[in-house]
């Protein structure tokens, strides 16, 4: 008989095991990283307390950090919603581009005159809209026909770097500043930048928070999340339930765009206040997938994952300068990644020595 | 995309430069002489000692003679992609060793993979907070260095291809058409169809300009010669570089130039039994028989100079624009198609370059659709080069609309 | 018919249980060279836990198997083939990906780092020739229709040396034309020597292919005869037994003739999950009052005639009415709206969603409605309170809050399904196979459940594999086949014989095939 290891859920671990599995992971991570730092030929104190300082210690290196970590809380929940039912959007990358195109355009062409809340809540919604139309692009097919989602999300992104790409490198569009013959996009007025909390930290971030609360909330306390929970469970049950498994897909799937969507009016608001290809196509889609994947698809887990995530990438540049080459940071950022999803992963789950998983083939 | 990205910054200078004519933009149209100035400057460091200017001396002043080794000084490079690129990073790094040669007692750091955005920013913040002397940006990063220029006064910035000055600012660029002259003579010595294939990016004054002197160089050695040219509107797109030098060669080219990045053109060459003019720096080994050359950008000589100015407290912004005279472009060894007769005369208008007495752009230059563009007599003037060209010279086979 | 040769392989009262349930309780076969011997029996009547053990899948609790009149123990399927024992399974083990050769090749020992393909390919050839099975060696898995592929994996079984072949089932998956090749490449193979162990609940296809059967019933031996000196009918009584029916008429049969239909199924015919029909003209229906018990072996489209009245699967012509009212285009949750209770024969999966909590589950059904949502936000303490109560009424034990059901047994599984269910106001209660798995205790609850409908005056449509639950249960026994009910019985008139006859699909051997029957009124 083929040895086999089966890996099976486990009930709801205690508290202290909860918070305890994340805060071992860190120091293994920690540990494992060390070494790599140790080979590398620097020294793993200098690193970690040059990667402490570069993202938690001050004001300056928090605010950063929180900066980074917002569109990720936004990709990351884009994701969860997702994933939550099974729906696997790849395609958080297009949609956020789609948002940050839309919410650019809306920014340069209603009159710099308009008032503040009301041209961010414009471009905001702008946002959301165009990432949810994005996504429903590869929503319709897969709810009528059944079409891989995976596919279709994936290979919209690639349309939507090169549609976003065409705007500002390939054509002189709207988006693109005239003046400049080098390809950039126009600079948006200020009443379209979103206010500054602190030194570089915009009030998008509070926009991420309130949405990972309201997700949060929805998937437990609404008729909405019953659904989309119960459906992404067990898709046979929900149907036996009578709900409408493909009308779901559609609001998931769009709903998903728009967060990610949001994310890249965000990121034009807030951060480039401008249409920059170049600046928003950092991959902050597809690391949406690793913060939801992380946080165990919980809208509320996001929040704290990206926000390690944003101090992790926060620290990059001080890391080199303590003589750390770029692929060696990158494999340090990977590394403590890997091992608070393995953490989170063994939280959840436990593993099945064959002798149970033997026994599942029936008399 | 990465290798690319810089191309798409060559632009930016130029754009400038040209908002120069419709001057609402402040810096720029003040320093349309300064690329002399550099020239000058840059030629220094082939002597001994780095010429004082008048020094501001805002900074500590200096002791005049003793030769700084550069002990106590750190200096960052940045760069936004990795160091062996083969490229663009690759001709940078180069200048770096040099540097390091030049000034063992330097602390040099390296931060390579920044890309240009936010990412930029927060790089520059903390070098400038750890309290480097001078970055070294090279790529098109002015956009990022500006805000943290203006917070951290005691930190001098240098980026690729910028554009406005400040106190602690200033930007350097290379004039490749210097070294596409001399490409040209090559070219066109060895073709022999008389038609020479070059596939190229975007069809901007940058490109042009490179294009118009590469075909000045065709068409001295062989007035009958034409050079066609296609725009792939991309700076890296291998399928759509080998489609563009697989249609060149079908349409007779024997010779092939490019100003793309990937090895798509040359190998091409290589596998057509053709030749390749590279781009840049020498990737001879991409296409062994193909070789032809390439001029190469030079940027060492230039760096240390500002390293050595800085040191000295005399540093000064400027937009530094240098050709073959200032040491920024270099060539490529050549390829075994090319004979000791070709090299004699190339060698020859490389010395005029450089001595000033040779002028591949004195008029009258004719374009393509029968219009002068530079009369009898006159010439584009080196400080006025990067306004050009948004036109194809005559002997050039294609069109930027 | 062959001749019939030496016994090669006996088994000695073979006992294997799972979960300290027996799957096979001291059984004993022996198998001859030269000879096909069919293995007949019911679903679970642990036929193929003996042949898993044939194979070196499963060991033993205790017993033996003699090769040749050696003990052997057969470890894995590795060492089984060593002994020249294949097993070809229903779900073939071929990777599409890969040709036939590659295929026949994959997994052996000894091939050395470069195959010979070629050697391979030759003596494949040879093979297939030999035994009729045409296949080509250069073809890939994936181009094959799925009777080619049971051909390669009897190719590879033979490449291999068996000359035990043990085959699964094997005309579950195939059409009618390539049944019948694969008869001529047994019987062929029978001919050159080999012994051939055909595992079937088809009683024709037991009757007409076969020299001797072996019958199972509940894990034990009812029997082995001559395949020549045996009738339908007496291997139908041998497979479903008597014993363990009860006797007729232990619970007042009601007649129940006049009172109103409140579930009318006409002429359905519905589609399987591979396309081909797998319900086919099927009628019933079931009165006030009334448990009809829907008797037939599994796979002959009982579950899809289920889905198909809840509203989970398409329905291509024929209709369904719930009393009055036609719902045969009606959604899932128009059904259970208008009266429908389902209890699922997937429980985990289908009936209760298994990360949800008990709590959430119990409202599956319920929680658009108030009080335990309103405007599409769920009230958690009403959804609490209903929990509470149905757990406490139906005596849903083993539940916490908030914790996931998957993690509870398989009776408080259908308890709480059941209370789900029977809580919701309803007129008819579906129910697929409600206490199989379930220990004795559960399966009392579940079944005074089901009798309680009926007191309600509501209707029951039972489907059991479980004959002695629906003649405990119902008032009208009915059989399905085929996608077909082909027989109706009252407890009174059951004719076990016949009924065996008609659930493996041999009702052209049945006398009259229906007779009095309650629903047919």
């Amino acid at each position: 008989m083929t040895l086999r290891l089966g890996v099976e859920p486990r009930a709801r671990p205690a508290l202290p095991v909860r918070l305890g599995v994340p805060v071992a992971s860190l120091l293994a991570a920690g540990l494992a990283g060390a070494v790599v730092i140790l080979v590398a030929g620097a020294s793993p104190v200098e690193a970690y307390r040059t990667m402490l300082d570069a993202s938690l210690n001050g004001v300056r290196p928090l605010t950063r950090t929180l900066v980074l970590a917002t569109p990720l809380i936004l990709t990351g929940l884009a994701a969860a919603v997702a994933f939550r039912m099974k729906v696997w959007n790849i395609g958080a990358e297009g949609q956020l581009y789609m948002g940050a195109i839309a919410a650019a355009g809306l920014a340069l062409a209603l009159p710099s005159g308009t008032p503040k809340p009301l041209m961010l809540l414009v471009i905001l919604v702008a946002g959301a809209v165009a990432g949810a139309l994005w996504a429903g692009l590869a929503a319709l097919p897969k709810a009528y026909f059944n079409t891989n989602e995976v596919i279709t999300t994936l290979m919209l992104n690639f349309v939507a770097l090169y549609f976003m790409n065409y705007l500002i490198f390939g054509s002189v569009s709207f988006w693109r500043d005239p003046e400049a013959m080098f390809p950039q996009g126009k600079l948006i007025p200020a009443s379209a930048q979103l206010p500054i909390i602190s030194h570089r930290l915009h009030y998008g971030l509070l926009v991420a928070l309130a949405a990972a609360l309201v997700l949060w909330w929805s998937l437990r306390g609404t008729t909405w999340g019953f659904e989309l929970r119960t459906i992404g469970d067990s898709p046979a049950a929900s149907r036996y339930a009578g709900m409408s498994v493909s009308g779901k897909v559609l609001s998931v799937l769009a709903l998903s765009g728009a967060l990610a969507g949001v994310a890249g009016a965000i990121e034009v608001s807030g951060v480039l206040k401008t249409l920059d290809p170049r600046a928003i196509a950092t991959e902050l889609g597809f690391t949406g997938i690793v913060v939801a994947a992380v946080a165990r698809l919980n809208p509320l887990g996001v929040v704290p994952v990206a926000v390690l995530l944003g101090a992790v990438v926060a620290s990059g540049t001080n890391l080199q300068t303590v003589g750390l080459e770029a692929e060696i940071v990158f494999l340090l950022q990977g590394l403590i990644f890997l091992f608070v999803a393995a953490g989170e992963f063994f939280l959840a789950n436990r593993l099945v020595f064959p002798r149970t998983a033997a026994a599942v083939g029936s008399p | 995309m990465r290798r690319a990205r810089w191309f798409l910054v060559v632009l930016a200078v130029f754009a400038f430069v040209a908002a120069a004519c419709g001057d609402d933009d402040a810096a720029a149209p003040a320093e349309p002489a300064a690329p002399a100035e550099p020239a000058e400057e840059v030629a220094e460091p082939a002597e001994e000692a780095p010429m004082e200017e008048e020094a501001p001396a805002e900074e500590e002043p200096m002791e005049e003679a003793a030769p700084s080794d550069g002990s106590g000084y750190s200096v960052a490079f940045v760069f936004d992609g990795f160091l062996d690129d083969g490229g663009w990073n690759t001709t940078h790094n180069r200048a770096v060793e040099e540097v390091r040669a030049a000034l063992p007692g330097l602390d040099i750091q390296l931060v390579t993979e920044i890309s240009p955005g936010p990412s930029a920013t927060n790089a520059f913040e903390d070098l400038a907070e750890a309290g480097v002397d001078m970055v070294i940006a090279t790529g098109f990063y002015q956009p990022d260095a500006e805000p943290v220029a203006a917070a951290y006064p005691d930190t001098i910035f240098l980026t690729w291809a910028g554009w406005t000055t400040t106190d602690n600012m200033g930007h350097f660029d290379g004039a490749t058409e210097d070294g596409r002259y001399l490409d040209g003579l090559i070219a066109g010595s060895i073709t022999e169809t008389g038609i020479i294939g070059y596939p190229a990016g975007f069809p901007i004054e940058e490109v042009n300009r490179a294009l118009n002197a590469f075909t000045i160089g065709v068409r001295e050695m062989n007035p009958d010669a034409v050079v066609q040219v296609v725009y792939i509107n991309s700076w890296y797109d291998p399928p759509a570089e080998q489609q563009a030098a697989e249609a060149l060669a079908n349409a007779g080219a024997d010779v092939l130039a490019h100003e793309l990045n990937s090895p798509a053109v040359a190998s091409v060459a290589e596998s057509r039994g053709l030749n390749i003019i590279g781009y840049s720096s020498d990737r001879s080994a991409e296409a062994p028989n193909a070789w032809l050359s390439s001029f190469t950008f030079e940027w060492g000589g230039y760096y240390t100079n500002q390293i050595k100015t800085m040191i000295g407290g005399t540093w000064e912004p400027a937009l530094s624009y240098g050709g073959l005279a200032d040491g920024f472009i270099g060539n490529a060894p050549y390829g075994p198609d090319v004979t000791d007769d070709m090299l004699a005369l190339v060698e020859e208008r490389r010395q005029q370059i450089i001595d000033g007495t040779f002028d591949y752009f004195a008029g009258p230059l004719v374009d393509n659709e029968g219009n002068v563009q530079v009369a009898d007599g006159g010439t584009i003037p080196f400080g006025e080069r990067t306004l050009c060209c948004l036109w194809l010279i005559e002997g050039i086979e294609g069109s930027i609309n | 018919m062959a001749d019939v040769g030496e016994t090669i392989l006996e088994v000695h009262d073979l006992n294997k249980a799972f979960y300290g349930v027996a799957a096979n309780d001291r059984v004993n076969f022996d198998l001859r060279s030269g000879e096909v011997h069919g293995l007949l029996g019911e679903n679970g009547a642990g036929k193929s836990t003996l042949c898993s053990v044939l194979a070196g899948l499963y060991r033993p609790d205790s017993g033996e198997v003699r090769l040749d009149g050696r003990p052997v123990t057969l470890r894995s399927p590795h060492e089984a083939a060593e002994h020249g024992i294949g097993m070809v399974y229903q779900h073939f083990r071929l990777v599409p990906s890969l040709t036939v050769a590659e295929n026949l090749v994959l997994g052996l020992k000894g091939q050395g780092i470069r195959l010979t393909l070629r050697a391979v390919q030759n003596r494949v050839a040879a093979i297939a020739e030999e035994y009729g099975l045409t296949v080509h060696p250069d073809s890939y898995v994936w181009q094959l229709s799925v009777g080619e592929q049971q051909r390669v994996e009897i190719l590879k079984q033979l490449y291999r040396g068996a000359r035990i072949l043990i085959l699964d089932e094997p005309t579950a998956v195939l059409a009618p034309h390539e049944c019948e090749r694969l008869y001529e490449v047994v019987r062929h193979m029978a001919d050159q020597g080999h012994s051939v162990v055909l595992v079937s609940h088809k009683m024709e296809e037991i009757l007409g292919h076969t020299d001797r059967v072996t019958v199972l019933r509940h894990g034990r031996n009812a029997g082995t005869v001559n395949t020549a000196e045996t009738t339908a009918a007496i291997l139908a009584t041998m497979m479903i037994g008597t014993e363990h029916l009860p006797e007729p008429g232990q619970h007042a049969v009601r007649r129940l003739d006049h009172a109103p239909v409140v579930l009318s199924v006409e002429n359905l015919q519905v589609g399987g999950d591979r396309g081909v029909l797998a319900v086919d003209g099927a009628s019933v229906e079931v009165r006030r009052g009334q448990i009809v018990g829907v008797a037939g072996v599994a796979g002959n489209g009982q579950r899809e005639l289920q889905e198909a009245i809840a509203g989970l699967r398409a329905i291509r012509s024929g209709s369904v009415r719930l009393g009055e009212r036609d719902i045969t285009a009606a959604s899932p949750r128009e059904r259970s709206r208008a009266g429908l209770a389902y209890v699922p024969e997937d429980r985990l999966g289908t009936g209760l969603a298994s990360g949800l909590t008990i709590e959430e589950n119990l409202v599956l059904k319920s929680y658009r409605e108030p009080p335990h949502s309103r405007l599409g936000v769920l009230s958690s303490s009403a959804v609490g309170t209903t929990a509470r109560t149905l757990i406490e009424r139906f005596d849903v034990r083993g539940a916490r809050r908030g914790m996931a059901v998957s993690l509870m047994s398989g009776g408080n599984l259908q308890k709480a399904i059941l209370a789900r269910e029977l809580s919701r106001s309803h007129d008819v209660l579906l129910a697929a196979s409600p206490t199989r798995g379930l220990d004795l205790a559960a399966t009392a609850a579940v079944r005074a459940h089901i009798r309680a409908e009926t007191g309600e005056g509501r209707g029951v449509l039972l489907f059991s594999e479980d004959l002695a639950e629906i003649t405990e249960l119902a008032d009208v026994i009915v059989v399905m086949s085929r996608g077909r009910i082909v027989g109706s019985y009252t407890p009174e008139t059951l004719d076990v014989e016949e009924l065996g006859l008609l659930m493996t699909g041999a009702e052209g051997m049945v006398q009259a095939a229906v007779r009095d029957g309650g629903s047919e009124a």
